[in-house]
């Protein structure tokens, strides 16, 4: 049920601003691909199809056309110039695209996606699944799945059509699957009609059978850290030193926990050359602490064997303090942030390194 | 094998003078079923209660679920192997079962230090603040309201509190408490010896189905030999014929876990017993075996190993097994995350290599508003997925009346509790074997 505000709005015409790049905007090819930013009234190009789409329910109010490597090579121009144009339009709803394989384009579309949700303007998009607009922004964006060739720019402003208006009314989307456009990373709970054991004969029986199933989970990945390059010179560079393993005080003074940690502790090794059980113990609940706590703690911090690099100069020096928390059952949240902060203290001290004992 | 599965789908459970089987009603001798469970060594303490769908009660400290079942014909005992019984094969001849009943045990520790380090109960029911919150939470179960979820929202529930000895230690008191609860299954189950079930199935796994698909399923459960103290002998946890151990696939056949083959639970809140011999999924698949597909049985796959190259070993030797009962497809399960679940991964990829269809039922991680991937690992070959939620509970849970679990409960799990968010671990109700409806849906 919309609220009668909602229900007012669906009557008025929908005010449409379309973003194209230089190439479907009619500006010119890759040659054009430095072209500035350029609105145009009404709809330019595929815009006439978007207008079609639209029906009576929305008019194509202008076009803001900029060529490929405007976001790419000077962002912060075409940021202020796509800002400017939207403050001065005011329209209801952001089309952009779509930008089928193309990843600049793709890239633009996305942060045009970017900048008007900042100004509460909602957007739609429509991309490839594999470009990197979509693969690297997925979470800010709402965007219809296309194929590669822009010969189904129609066809896929169908699509994007729908969903735009819904947004553009205040209307809250329903699942990425039902809605048609393509995951944003987010997953909500909901409850299906079916027991989960019967669902999973189910879709066993029709890929045995050879019919169409849907997987209820996509293969999603955590999100890559770039791998820095080596230290270039071991012997001239400070270790900073970071344990999953649960090690602490005897007695653990900080209270840490055994799992579901959200905190990294930080305790001195200055002057140690090992570390004893009479002094040191792990309070990790996820794996067997007997042999840390009656043998050797060292086995989730090696102090021995990096004092011996130490002393041998094949690393400068071991920073004096080093960062303990729980590897267990800890949010994905809370050890991004926990790993921020202890990169930033290890660069305000001159750590170029740091070694962590995972768990 | 073939095995006749006699049902009483038994409709009331009360309290009387005698324990017996008056179908449909099932009367119980509070003060006998106490006793019984008192004669077993070690045993302090123990009380019977009865919980029925939609009492107004929480239950507590509860660590596994069994069905209340007695084999009436053929070779060996239900529950074979564990607590001294013999491990003669089992799945053949009749078993007669409750329907609609099973023994919930519980373990009152007293004392929450008590617990073992890994335990996920850590005290008292609730902190305040958030991230201590999860680590706070002990598992409870509500039979009405919100948290009345599958399968407590049909089962009476013969409620099993045990308070043991606490200078035994872990598996002692461990073993302690299953004999006690198989003594109060046992003499439930024989009311029905004398009695002729009015339901029976019959499942014949004797006779070939080359002609339709092969099915396996091929349940993943922790084993506790790298954490408990005894090792490789340790009783904790799952066990397949009394073994707990990490071992090679094995394999059963499906009227063997009807048997309750596979007995034990991994601790608080977790029961499994009843799930892995009464799984509806196991148990559609026996309904649909020469029908429409060929049962092939369970591959049980162990998982905890330590190496990377043992945990894809297991995986290639369960796929090869499967390959060798000439499966096509198999649906997969595990029951722990972590490294459980990386191996769990394994077998799927070793499956979908080996040209098995198979499809992953399991829980999600938390997705941390789409910060977070669903699952902790994801492979190319995992093609059909079936969630069954993250543990969540988005409603809080009313305050109650009374209590099952403990001797004297602590006063603050009379009140509402909290909605449970299903994040990493804390969970309402894990629902590793797919018995709900709850789910998550990309957005």
């Amino acid at each position: 049920m919309l609220n009668p505000m909602q229900q007012a709005s669906t009557k008025e015409p929908i005010r449409v601003l379309h973003y194209l790049n230089q190439f479907f905007g009619g500006v010119g090819g890759e040659d054009k691909a430095n072209a500035p930013a350029e609105f145009r009234r009404g709809p330019v190009g595929p815009g006439r199809a978007l207008q079609n789409a639209l029906g009576n329910d929305g008019v194509v109010a202008g076009t803001l056309i900029c060529g490929d490597n405007l976001f790419a090579d000077e962002e912060d121009r075409a940021i202020g110039e796509v800002s400017a144009a939207l403050r001065r339009i005011k329209p209801d709803l952001v089309i952009a695209g779509p930008a089928f394989d193309a990843g600049r384009y793709g890239y633009a579309c996305a942060k045009i996606s970017e900048l008007a949700r900042s100004l509460h303007i909602p957007t739609v998009t429509g991309m490839h699944p594999d470009n990197p607009g979509y693969t690297t922004f997925a979470r800010q964006l709402i965007c219809v799945p296309t194929g590669s060739s822009a010969k189904d720019v129609q066809e896929t402003l169908i699509r994007m059509v729908p969903i735009g208006l819904k947004l553009a009314r205040g209307q809250n989307l329903g699942p990425a699957a039902a809605e048609g456009y393509m995951p944003t990373g987010l997953r909500k709970h909901v409850r299906r009609s079916k027991p989960a054991w019967e669902r999973a004969i189910d879709v066993l029986e029709a890929r045995m059978a050879g019919t169409p199933w849907a997987s209820e989970v996509s293969a999603r990945q955590y999100r890559d850290q770039p791998v820095l390059p080596k230290a270039r010179d071991a012997s001239r560079t400070r270790l900073g030193l970071v344990t999953s393993g649960g090690l602490v005080p005897k007695d653990n003074p900080d209270g840490q926990v055994s799992g579901y940690a959200d905190k990294a502790f930080r305790y001195s090794i200055s002057g140690l050359k090992q570390l004893s059980v009479s002094e040191w113990e792990s309070v990790h609940g996820g794996f067997n602490t007997v042999f840390l706590n009656t043998r050797s703690p060292n086995y989730v911090l090696p102090l021995p064997a990096l004092r011996k690099l130490e002393r041998e100069g094949r690393i400068k020096s071991i920073h004096p303090e080093f960062f303990s928390t729980v590897g267990n059952g800890t949010s994905v949240n809370s050890a991004r942030r926990m790993g921020v902060e202890i990169a930033e203290e290890f660069t305000a001290s001159g750590v170029k390194a740091a070694l962590l004992v995972a768990t | 094998m073939k095995l006749e599965l006699g049902t009483f789908p038994v409709e009331e459970v009360v309290f009387a003078r005698e324990t017996h089987l008056k179908w449909p009603r099932l009367e119980l001798d509070r003060d006998e079923l106490s006793r019984l469970a008192r004669s077993e060594p070690g045993v302090r303490w123990a009380s019977i209660e009865i919980a029925q769908p939609d009492d107004p009660l929480r239950i507590i400290n509860f660590v596994d679920l069994l069905e209340v079942k007695v084999k009436v014909r053929g070779a060996g005992v239900v529950y074979p192997a564990v607590c001294d019984r013999p491990a003669t094969t089992v799945g053949s001849g009749a078993t007669s079962r409750l329907g609609g009943v099973a023994v919930m045990l519980c373990l009152d520790t007293a004392n929450p230090a008590d617990q073992p380090r890994n335990s996920s109960g850590h005290g008292q029911p609730h902190q305040d603040d958030g991230e201590s919150k999860a680590r706070a939470f002990r598992p409870f179960l509500d039979v009405f309201g919100p948290g009345k979820l599958p399968p407590y929202d049909e089962l009476s529930l013969v409620c099993l509190t045990l308070q043991i000895d606490p200078a035994l230690d872990l598996e002692n008191r461990n073993t302690t408490a299953y004999s006690a609860a198989l003594r109060v299954v046992d003499r439930i189950a024989g009311t029905m010896t004398a009695l002729t079930p009015p339901e029976t199935e019959v499942f014949d796994f004797e006779s070939n189905h080359h002609s339709l698909p092969g099915v396996v399923f091929i349940p993943h459960l922790a084993s506790a030999e790298w954490q408990a103290p005894s090792g490789s002998r340790s009783t904790l946890g799952p066990a397949v014929y009394g073994q707990t151990r990490l071992s090679a696939p094995w394999h059963l056949y499906p009227s063997e876990t009807i048997d309750g083959a596979i007995f034990g639970s991994y601790g608080n809140g977790r029961p499994e017993t009843w799930h892995l011999s009464n799984s509806p999924l196991a148990m559609e698949l026996c309904r649909k075996h020469g029908k429409t597909i060929d049962f092939l049985g369970f591959i049980v796959q162990r998982t905890n190993w330590t190496l990377q190259s043992e945990k894809e070993l297991m995986a290639q030797r369960a796929a090869m097994l499967a390959k060798r009962l000439n499966a096509s497809g198999a649906i997969v399960t595990t029951n722990y995350r972590g490294q459980r679940f990386l191996e769990t991964i394994l077998t799927v990829q070793a499956l979908e290599q080996a040209g098995i269809a198979a499809t992953l039922l399991t829980e999600e991680e938390d997705n941390e508003d789409g910060a977070a991937p669903p699952l902790l690992v994801s492979a190319p070959e995992m093609t059909s997925v079936v969630s069954s939620g993250a543990g969540e509970l988005d409603s809080s849970f009313p305050p109650v009346e009374k209590v099952i679990g403990a001797r004297e409960p602590d006063r603050r799990w009379y009140d509402e509790q909290p909605p449970v968010h299903g994040r990493y671990g804390v969970s309402y109700v894990p629902d590793y074997y797919g018995l709900g409806h709850r789910s998550l849906e990309d957005y």
